[in-house]
């Protein structure tokens, strides 16, 4: 075919696929992709095994075997490097790297992986070591021993030398080694990958050496946007952890595990609720009403939220966090983005790793403490007295309560369980590789009735067809169930509790749910107990995400990849609330009713990439991707509801009252069409030089759909510079820089710019009817919010790269904030519409430091990160958002109401200045700081009376700094790691808790034991909060200082201990690995009660304990 | 090396392929267009919802929605809390903000005048956008004569609204019609003059093109409730010549269009007899539908009995809605209306119907002021009287209550609420009339008295002045359906109705309770602080953080 007929047929191509409707056009296109095909990324590439036994054959006769018998092939200059040398090789699955260094390590060869290519080079600096096999010294010893990595498998070819000498010696396959030495000798032992050792071989001879994997080594791959690079070769943030330094912390989600372990990122678990995933941040808030979630890219496939994954299934977790590593996912990456990907097969005998978790979960040590039964009455009719109010309960009333004293929160807890089960296969052949897990649990909250149970399954394979094809898939199926109660406001059991006083008995005489028939002693609020048992909200989950990949090589460093993502969820939802007995004096349904849900979720993405990395003349890199995606997501919705099943047992739709019946039904998608590309280029990994661009458009905006998102970076490696020659301590010294502009679309709702009409009903003629009309308030000029992202980071390494530090200092300014704008009611419209109102900056460094080294029997490993960044508002464009707490110079969202000056304790205090309107003495003393003028415009000048103008904002709202502490200590087989996690120079507002912090306004509530400092004219004029007053005519509610209190924390999140079975034992047992552990998450926190939650009516973080068997064969 | 040149040729052959398959991704970027552009399917869009008389009677019930479906509004709290502000009623005081409405002390933060407002004016952008749009399909072509009827009852709705603002508020934003941009968002307050004349001239074009029947809606305003409302409007205004003549137009047109005062007083809040003749605009809700819940009866209805007598009402009340012994004391003593209103200790509340027979302590005063405990033992049959103990003002609401027996949840009351009823037409003729000094006030006042289940005997002048005849009688006769606020409002008496002197009696036994019971008395103590006696409700605070056209609250925040 020449180049004309190529065109003709691509032109027919091009006129068949416009008559045929897009569904189908796509279909096609996955079928020509299916035809032709894709490129696997060969981020497993350095883990090819490969066996050889050969003798006597010359050099270039093994590299011929190697090619034929892998993907590889090899470039070097026969000039320079001798190939006829002979040698004998015998290795068994080995990697390719290990039968290099056998190869090579004698000689001054170098060589280095790229892609597929070896490249064989000759070494600039002369090894002044040389390995023999027999020793030529005097012998004064023989020593031998046994090489293992950290999980005890032997490690095959690792280079044993004696220091100072030229003798060595190299592991065999069992990783046993012999070596004649000098009686007091130090031996050098080292292998690529590992961290280097050197013990003393005085008065001991035989060695049992566990080498610590290198995972900061800079030839380990780093998972990145579309594609992997090596560490050294990084120009951007990217923070990476592999599965073994969170897989034995016990947390339900992976995002959990990680809470202080990323620098720059900070996890926060809202409650304890079971399923409850956290929140992450990256970098701090940028949006102040759009989203601040990073999205998920889970084996390439974007997503928004990584929690039906199973956590054990990871492989590695890619944090990135500047423009350069984010800009490829342009309108979705302001926030970050974190790339996970799984676990796959290798060219291997199939492995079967069984692991399984038993846990107990029980209340932290940050509780909430009550008032009890006495101290309830005693405040509840100070309260009343307040208010000028007659108590409304009579002696009889308090005295049928006598010898009640229960504190609800903790009748409706009980004792946690968790259980997690893994079982995994994986292995292959040179052609096929596959990993196959199956994972349950189930966790049984501490607060009752709140359950979750998840099972995954995971399908991962890569094949390779002929020489150029390779396809595979990644699949996760799953299904979840997430049971809890309700009633009828909404409330869950536990939240429920907190509107029962000490007073309320749990039972009657007769066995019934107890109610007191006084309504300032009860409020109408159903029986917790009385709700475990009457009603029930599940939420049951399934579906699967995943994709399947077909690629191709198709020249030397090219090669194109198609991807089909697809992620398919059902969620199907049972809410059914109880009939209520009149008897039990509660507000609610003479009748049950039953509530069944079901949404739909589809999301799929088509992939189109290219990409080519190759090496010129042996000094220029450059790598390229270009890419287009399709991506479309839909969400179809359909209730139904009937009330009156014959009783409370019955759950089921066809039970309930057909005239009752109700249903409903929604549908919702949205799509993206999107280009990107990547270019990089690198001359002798010295410098690098990336930009990257992605231009997406979406259909969540009806004007202004399409955007551009930019950014370049550069890398310096100073060490490999000539005149850094001499600083052998130094391993790498890197200067990193990038600049680059991403969006954040995602805040915005798929309609959240269309115009339509809502359904707003009246009754007619005695029956519903049904009205239209325009209420919602949108802005169609909206655009998206836009982040230009600058970091400058630092990259060291040094002592055999056993001490290490990275440190980036950056700043993010968010542009054309998405901003939720109250407006005024008189306006008429609900919804507060999105606009795009100013400028935000976040400006921080995040700093990570470690230092690890092996010992002897000892191996140890710290690493500490630290993480601070300033939140300001720069530029408002003349708006006077105030009122939301968002001015320029404050953080975005600052407290916003108004400053105090303790309490107004005297006649004096309440008279010698102005006081808001209804304070008395006991109340909060708001001061006089501001007033208006004439126009409304704030004067800053006090003004004798204390009003809306004195309201004003208060920045601790984020934390000065975040920590985490990540240690590790082992001695032979037993290791113990510690997990630490802090903030600092944060507060709250302490009234945010709920119902227990509502002080005695007339409901009757559970309520925190702070209250009993309260202030009393006669009986305790020193108290620290505000009188307790039913009519709170003095509006302590109102926000103001005083009720913030201090949030740092400083928690221990993870302590545990793992012993690994010696091999010759789990031998037995005809296991390869061996090891059990115990651990405690959430140990203890050292902060007040209110830091860690969001709200004491939501369920308390639990400290899990944790027994755990890991068994491999 | 040599593997890559045998490679070459395979190579080659599906570079090609791959070649056509990268072009044809383009050919996607040129469709993107229709693959970007997609609107909601679920929701109607304005370009594709307005297309006949069907399309724009849904505008025109749009206008309802916001006075009916909200649990501040008709649909749960609004009449209870607006008898609660006046001294006709208490409130069961659970949580500081139902205290704070009974001591009148209202906040520009406090929820009830924030939520009235906001519902109020989503109800008029409701209404504008009505207008807007009918008129479009007016000038498009479509039948004056088929269109006006619902523009004139969106107009009728925005009036609605306009007093209802006009009245708690003053002068407020003027929206005539539906604001779109944020440049427009931001409105000031309007004069007080200029509002009524859009009320008025709303209401005139309602009067002219209402329909006489309501169409196929019943319940929707006709030709004579758009007069009545004008006739109030007038009244408010304090225009008192022209409330006369709007009053008596509006008279005649009811009376044309079949309303008329009905012969039992009680059936007119039946939940069995809704819609009836008495009512000229109502607000309409639907029997156990959850969407659409009404929970003024359950408000109502009486909490504290013990459980045996429950079934009288059907379950247990909420008891929200307490009558003040004032009021009780404000209807003449024979009155029968007394007795439909209030349940008072000693009336009869129903017939114990319980298998077993139950000993129950009923409690009272006597004459001295002793507390007196009978202990009764009730039998199947036997008549329960209403107790003192069942509420904290020893009363109970019976009007608008309902037997909640066939609910499904007690929520879910079907109770129509009555807005504009015959009666109150001929007080407003009456007031307007008396205001004037003209004696025929009276003529139209013992009409009110003269219904067949009240027979009251006529008023004369003898009896008072003729302002406060019809005073008198618009609160016995309107006790407890929400109007007194509004009469308050507009008499500048609330002040003088809880005046430093003047302590109103809460509690029946109000007399014989210690002074330091806090059901003795209502005292309105908030009200003190208020600068004339011109009172209002605070512009929410929330309306003065968004809007920076308004800065100044009424007086007294």
């Amino acid at each position: 075919m020449n180049n004309k007929s190529i065109n003709q047929k691509a032109h027919l191509f091009y006129a068949l696929l416009e008559k045929i409707p897009i569904a189908m056009r796509i279909t096609l296109l996955l079928l020509c992709v299916l035809t032709f095909q894709l490129q696997a990324e060969h981020i497993y590439s350095q883990d090819t095994k490969i066996s050889l036994d050969m003798k006597n054959s010359t050099i270039e006769k093994v590299l011929q075997t190697i090619e034929e018998k892998s993907d590889y092939y090899f470039l070097y200059n026969n000039k320079l490097i001798n190939v006829d040398r002979k040698v004998s090789v015998r290795v068994k699955n080995a990697a390719i790297s290990t039968v290099l260094e056998r190869l090579f390590n004698s000689e001054n060869v170098d060589y280095e992986l790229k892609g597929s290519q070896i490249i064989l080079s000759p070494k600039e600096i002369y090894s002044q070591i040389n390995t023999v096999t027999e020793a030529i010294q005097q012998q004064k010893k023989t020593i031998t021993g046994t090489i293992f990595d950290a999980t005890g498998v032997p490690i095959i070819g690792a280079n044993i030398i004696e220091v100072g000498t030229t003798s060595g010696t190299v592991t065999d396959v069992d990783g046993r080694f012999s070596l004649s030495v000098e009686d007091n000798a130090t031996i050098h032992i080292s292998y690529i990958g590992y961290l280097e050792q050197s013990i003393t071989t005085t008065g001991k001879s035989v060695f049992n050496i566990t080498l610590l994997e290198d995972t900061k080594a800079l030839d380990e791959l780093v998972v990145i946007g579309y594609g992997t690079v090596r560490k050294r070769d990084l120009t951007g943030s990217v923070s990476q952890i592999t599965a073994d330094k969170f897989e034995k912390s016990s947390a339900i989600s992976t995002m959990a595990a990680l809470q202080g372990r990323i620098p720059g990122m900070s996890v926060t678990i809202g409650s304890g609720s079971p399923g409850d995933h956290g929140d992450v941040l990256i970098h701090g808030v940028q949006s102040i009403n759009g989203t601040n979630a990073p999205i998920y890219v889970i084996d390439g496939t974007i997503t928004d939220n990584s929690n039906n994954i199973n956590p054990q299934d990871v492989a590695t977790i890619s944090v990135l966090k500047d423009a350069s590593a984010v800009a490829i996912y342009g309108s979705r990456a302001a926030n970050g983005v974190i790339v996970i990907t799984t676990k796959r097969g290798k060219d291997e005998a199939p492995a079967i790793t069984f692991r399984t978790e038993q846990s107990i979960q029980q209340e932290g040590n940050l509780r909430l403490k009550f008032v009890n039964a006495d101290q309830w009455v005693e405040l509840a009719t100070e309260g009343y007295e307040n208010a000028r109010r007659t108590v409304p309960w009579s002696s009889d009333d308090l005295n049928a309560l006598k010898g009640t004293n229960n504190i609800w929160p903790d009748l409706v807890k009980r004792t946690g369980y968790m259980t997690n089960n893994n079982l995994s296969v994986s292995g292959g052949s040179q052609k096929s590789t596959y990993f196959i897990a199956l994972n349950y649990m189930h966790n049984k909250g501490i607060i009752q009735n709140q359950d979750y149970s998840r099972l995954n399954l995971r399908l991962n394979s890569d094949h390779k067809i002929g020489k150029f094809i390779t396809f595979g898939h990644s699949f996760n199926l799953f299904a979840s169930q997430k049971g809890t109660q309700r009633e009828q406001d909404g409330r869950d059991t536990y939240s429920a509790s907190f509107r029962y006083t000490p007073l309320n008995r749990m039972y009657e005489s007769n066995g019934d749910f107890a109610t007191i028939n006084n309504t300032y002693l009860q409020g109408k609020t159903p029986s917790p107990l009385w709700m475990l048992a009457n009603s029930d909200v599940s939420n049951h989950y399934k579906g699967m995400s995943g994709n399947l990949y077909l690629s191709l090589d198709i020249i030397d460093g090219l090669k194109a990849t198609v991807r089909q993502s697809i992620e398919w969820q059902n969620g199907r939802g049972t809410n059914f609330m109880g009939a209520m007995d009149g008897k039990y004096g509660m507000e609610g349904a003479n009748v049950n009713t039953i509530n069944k849900n079901s949404q739909d979720d589809l999301h799929y993405i088509t992939d189109f990439l290219l990409d080519f990395n190759r090496t010129f003349k042996e000094v220029h890199n450059i790598n390229a991707l270009l890419g287009y995606s399709i991506e479309k997501s839909t969400s179809e919705t359909l209730f139904g509801k009937r009330g009156d099943t014959p009783s409370n047992y019955i759950r089921y739709l066809d039970a309930g009252d057909p005239n009752t019946s109700t249903n409903g039904n929604d549908y919702i998608e949205w799509a993206f069409l999107s280009t990107f590309a990547r270019v990089g280029y690198s001359y002798k990994d010295k410098y690098y030089i990336n930009g990257t661009i992605r231009r997406d458009g979406t259909s969540r905006l009806i004007k202004n759909k399409y955007g551009a998102f930019p950014s370049v970076s550069a890398a310096w490696r100073i060490r490999e510079e000539s005149f850094m020659e001499n600083f052998n301590w130094l391993n790498e010294l890197k200067l990193r820089m990038s600049y680059g502009t991403v969006g954040n679309i995602l805040s915005i709702t798929p309609y959240g710019t269309a115009v339509y009409l809502s359904q707003k009903n009246a009754v007619f003629n005695q029956k519903v009817t049904v009205g239209y009309t325009f209420a919602n308030a949108v802005n169609t000029n909206l655009k998206w919010e836009s982040t230009t992202k600058k970091n400058l980071g630092l990259d060291i390494s040094v002592l055999r790269n056993r001490l290490y530090f990275i440190g980036d200092y950056y700043e993010e300014d968010t542009r054309d904030l998405l901003f939720e704008q109250p407006i005024p009611y008189s306006v008429g419209l609900s919804g507060s519409p999105y606009i795009n109102a100013g400028r935000v900056r976040n400006r921080g460094f995040d700093i990570e430091l470690g230092w690890r080294d092996v010992v002897s029997d000892w191996k140890y490993d710290i690493n500490a990160n630290f993480t601070h960044v300033k939140n300001k508002v720069i530029d408002l464009e003349g708006r006077n958002l105030m009122t939301s707490g968002i001015k320029e110079g404050y953080p975005v969202r600052s407290f916003f109401g108004y400053k105090s000056n303790g309490l107004i304790r005297t006649q004096e205090d309440l008279d010698s200045s102005p006081q808001y309107p209804g304070k008395n003495i006991g109340d909060i003393w708001l001061l006089d700081i501001d007033s208006y003028d004439a126009d409304g415009n704030l004067t800053g000048k006090s003004d004798g009376k204390v009003d809306a103008a004195d309201r004003t904002l208060f920045s601790d709202v984020f934390p000065d700094f975040s920590y985490g502490i990540f240690g590790s200590i082992g001695y032979k087989s037993l290791t113990l790691q510690v997990q630490l996690q802090g903030i600092s120079g944060i507060k709250k507002n302490m009234l945010n808790g709920g119902w227990a912090t509502d002080r005695f306004n007339g409901e009757p509530n559970m309520e925190a034991d702070y209250i009993l400092d309260r202030f009393h004219i006669t009986k305790n004029p020193d108290g620290k909060y505000p009188k307790v007053d039913a009519s709170d005519s003095g509006q302590n509610g109102l926000f103001s200082d005083f009720w913030l209190v201090d949030a740092s924390y400083l928690s221990i999140r993870n302590i545990n201990l793992n012993y690994n079975f010696p091999a010759r034992f789990a031998n037995k047992l005809s296991s390869t690995d061996l090891s059990v552990y115990c651990g405690v998450q959430n140990l203890w926190t050292f902060g007040n009660e209110y830091a860690e939650i969001s709200s004491t009516v939501s369920a308390p973080i639990p400290r899990t304990i944790t027994f755990g068997l890991k068994f491999s064969f | 090396m040599t593997s890559i040149m045998n490679n070459n040729k395979n190579i080659m052959k599906v570079l090609k392929l791959v070649v056509v398959s990268l072009l044809s991704t383009v050919f996607f970027i040129s469709c993107s267009d229709e693959f970007l552009n997609l609107s909601p399917k679920v929701q109607p869009t304005p370009d594709n919802f307005l297309d006949s008389e069907e399309t724009a009677k849904k505008l025109v019930i749009a206008t309802y929605s916001p006075w009916v479906t909200n649990t501040q509004m008709y649909g749960k709290r609004f009449i209870t809390i607006c008898d609660a502000l006046t001294d006709d009623s208490g409130l069961r005081l659970n949580g500081s903000s139902l205290v704070q409405v009974q001591d009148w002390e209202i906040t520009p933060t406090h929820e009830y005048p924030r939520d009235w407002w906001m519902h109020a004016y989503r109800s008029v952008n409701a209404a504008n956008y009505a207008i807007q749009e009918l008129t479009k399909l007016i000038n498009d072509g479509m039948a004056e004569s088929i269109m006006n009827p619902y523009i004139a009852e969106a107009m009728f709705m925005r009036a609605f609204s306009y007093l209802f603002l006009v009245s708690f508020y003053g002068e407020v934003p003027l929206i005539e019609y539906p604001l779109s941009s944020f440049e427009e968002f931001s409105q000031p307050r309007a004069s007080i003059e200029s509002i009524w004349a859009l009320i008025e001239s709303d209401l005139n074009f309602a009067k002219v093109n209402l329909t006489e029947d309501g169409g196929t809606y019943k319940g929707t305003p006709v030709k004579a409730t758009a007069a009545a409302y004008l006739a109030k409007a007038y009244l408010y205004q304090q225009k008192y010549s022209d409330a006369e003549t709007a009053a008596r137009e509006a008279v005649s047109l009811a009376s044309s269009e079949g309303f008329y005062l009905v012969d039992d007083y009680e059936s007119i809040f039946s939940v069995n007899n809704e819609g009836n003749p008495e009512l000229l605009f109502y607000m309409q809700f639907e029997r156990n539908n959850s969407l659409w819940e009404n929970d003024l009866p359950v408000e109502s209805n009486v909490r504290d009995l013990p459980s045996q007598f429950q079934h009288i009402q059907g379950g247990e009340g909420w008891g929200y809605r307490l009558p003040a012994r004032d009021l009780y004391d404000a209807f003449e003593s024979d009155d029968p209306r007394r007795g439909y209103t209030i349940y008072a200790p000693g009336d009869v509340f129903g017939i114990y119907a319980g298998a077993a027979p139950f000993t129950y302590t009923n409690k009272t005063y006597n004459e001295d002021g002793q507390e007196v405990s009978t202990k009764n033992t009730y039998n199947s049959g036997d008549i329960v009287r209403y107790d003192y103990q069942w509420s904290p003002t020893g009363m109970s609401v019976k009007k608008l209550t309902e037997n909640l027996a066939d609910l499904t949840n007690v929520r879910y009351a079907g109770l129509d609420t009555p807005l504009m009823r015959v009666a109150d037409l001929y007080l407003i003729l009456a007031e307007a009339l008396a205001e004037q000094g003209k004696e025929e006030a009276l003529i139209w006042v013992n009409k009110v008295r003269a219904r067949q289940s009240v027979n009251m005997p006529p008023k004369t002048t003898a009896d008072g002045t003729l302002r406060n005849i019809v005073r008198h009688e618009r609160r016995v006769e309107l006790a407890m359906e929400g109007h007194r606020i509004f009469d308050l409002f507009r008499w500048n008496a609330l002040k003088s109705v809880f005046g430093d002197g003047k302590k109103v009696k809460l509690h029946f036994f109000s007399d014989f309770l210690p002074d330091d019971n806090s059901n003795k008395y209502k005292a309105g103590i908030g009200l003190r602080k208020y600068p004339t006696d011109h009172i209002l409700f605070p512009i929410p605070q929330n309306e003065l953080d968004q809007n920076p056209s308004i800065v100044n609250n009424n007086p007294g925040y």
